[in-house]
């Protein structure tokens, strides 16, 4: 016959083993929080009081039960809330508590009446989100006026009725009825944030042409016929636009063309400055924006135009020199022709209208 | 009245308990059931003091340290400090308001 000598120690050991399954739907860091120092407990108990700790030791599920209950986790068998789940108690109890003022009455009674507006917002933002995101401002605006692609109106009506329906028939049908809900109104605030953010954060990069005192009737360059000439866009042979070009005229004087702020065509200068703050107006393209339909700015865009074949070598210039203080170009379009073959005359090269880029110089930003 | 029969009345002066008794004097966790008993609360089990000592721990109110034992296994203190302090007086004005309300409220021809 073996005699088994079982250890106060081994008895403890299992009694905090039995225990910790008891706790096995509790977050790890919770379970271990309350095993942490029950070892060391039971053992002093065992210690001190030999009966007590017969009597503690008979029913670990009790003994499990009643820890847990003082120790402020959720009884057997539920789960404990994760961190998200009781910061949001936490805001619907104070949301819950701020509604229940007899002060918010007017405003609890009137909030309901605003519900269809809600459920045509929720179907028609997540529209305009996507068009955002996939398709620019342009789809969107297409989605959401009535001359908008077939396409968009069809998915907007859908959206609406499905919105509408469900809002009317209850608030709540189930999990995804919850997500989709939740999707909605999240677009409704995103996409009411970026309106608010591009209007209230138009580029404000209005320069007023020092030369003109910014009167708009004040055109500078014109054609014969009347007309105000509000860029220059120099091209090359090759029909490339050259950039960052400096104009000067007989007289070595620079030539500007307007006003930078020009109200009559929509127009607004980007002036170019040098390093040392000097406004360079005559320098082209002078990058420009155009007002929209809906009072946005839009970067102008280059025009088209046809660049006709030289069908003769082009005469040989003589090198610019420093006439009248007219600072030297380290490069002139005569020399730019003479080194590569011109197009043939049946194929005039055309310019395809491509997005302005920044000068290397530094634009005046104000 | 143990587990989950432990009275809700109880229950919720457990922590005001156990915080008054470290602030005699630092113990360890049998220490403090022998201690509240000898005070009168008979009914308090030792899961139930050991789970409070855990979430006032928990709360930042006490501070431990272990001391060696000449008999038996070393002894985890418990001490309170100053925050735990400064729950227990908070804790002590709200009990002494509460109990004085109830008295208040409570009818004058049943015996104390």
């Amino acid at each position: 016959m073996t005699t088994v000598i079982v250890t106060v120690e081994d008895r403890v050991r299992e009694f905090v083993e039995a225990v910790s399954h008891c706790f096995d739907d509790l977050r790890e860091e919770d379970r271990e929080e309350l095993l942490a120092d029950l070892e060391q407990h039971l053992l002093e108990l065992a210690a001190d009081e030999p009966d007590a700790f017969e009597a503690e030791l008979g029913d670990p599920h009790r003994y499990a039960s009643e820890l847990r209950e003082t120790a402020g986790l959720a009884a057997p068998g539920l789960k404990q809330p994760g961190r998200l789940s009781r910061w949001n108690t936490a805001v619907n109890d104070r949301v819950r508590s701020i509604i229940d003022h007899p002060r918010m009455d007017p405003v609890v009674e009137f909030v309901p009446m605003l519900r269809p507006t809600w459920w045509i917002v929720r179907a028609w933002a997540p529209l305009v989100l996507l068009g955002m995101i996939f398709g620019g401002q342009g789809w969107a605006a297409n989605v959401v006026s009535p001359g908008g692609s077939l396409l968009g109106f069809l998915l907007l009506v859908g959206a609406v009725t499905f919105s509408v329906r469900a809002g009317m028939r209850g608030l709540d049908r189930g999990k995804w009825w919850r997500i989709a809900t939740w999707a909605g109104g999240a677009a409704a605030v995103i996409v009411a944030m970026s309106v608010l953010f591009s209007s209230s954060s138009s580029p404000n990069y209005v320069e007023v042409y020092p030369s003109t005192g910014g009167f708009i009737d004040s055109q500078l360059l014109t054609h014969p016929d009347g007309e105000g000439i509000t860029n220059l866009y120099v091209f090359d042979a090759n029909g490339t636009l050259l950039r960052d070009v400096f104009v000067y005229d007989g007289a070595g004087r620079p030539v500007e063309v307007g006003p930078a702020v020009d109200q009559f065509f929509g127009i607004r200068s980007e002036v170019a400055v040098a390093a040392d703050g000097q406004v360079l107006g005559n320098l082209y393209p002078i990058t420009q924006y155009v007002e929209d339909d809906e009072g946005g700015l839009r970067l102008r865009e280059i025009p088209l135009v046809d660049i006709p074949a030289l069908t003769t070598d082009p005469m040989e210039l003589e090198p610019v020199s420093g006439i009248g203080g007219a600072p030297q170009t380290t490069s002139t379009p005569a020399t730019s022709a003479t080194t590569t073959p011109a197009p043939s005359p049946s194929e005039p090269t055309s310019v395809v209208p491509i997005p302005d880029r920044h000068s290397s110089l530094e634009r005046s930003m104000r | 009245m143990r587990g989950v029969e432990l009275s809700q009345l109880l229950r919720g002066v457990l922590d005001l308990a156990v915080l008054a008794v470290l602030y005699d004097e630092d113990a360890y966790g049998y220490d403090i059931v022998r201690r509240l008993r000898d005070n009168g609360i008979e009914e308090v089990g030792d899961a139930s003091v050991y789970g409070t000592l855990r979430r006032l721990f928990q709360a930042g109110f006490l501070s431990s340290y272990v001391k060696p034992s000449d008999e038996g296994p070393n002894r985890k203190y418990y001490a309170i400090n100053a925050s735990g302090r400064d729950q227990l007086e908070l804790g002590a004005k709200e009990w002494r308001n509460f109990a004085s309300t109830i008295e208040h409220l409570l009818p004058g021809e049943i015996a104390a």
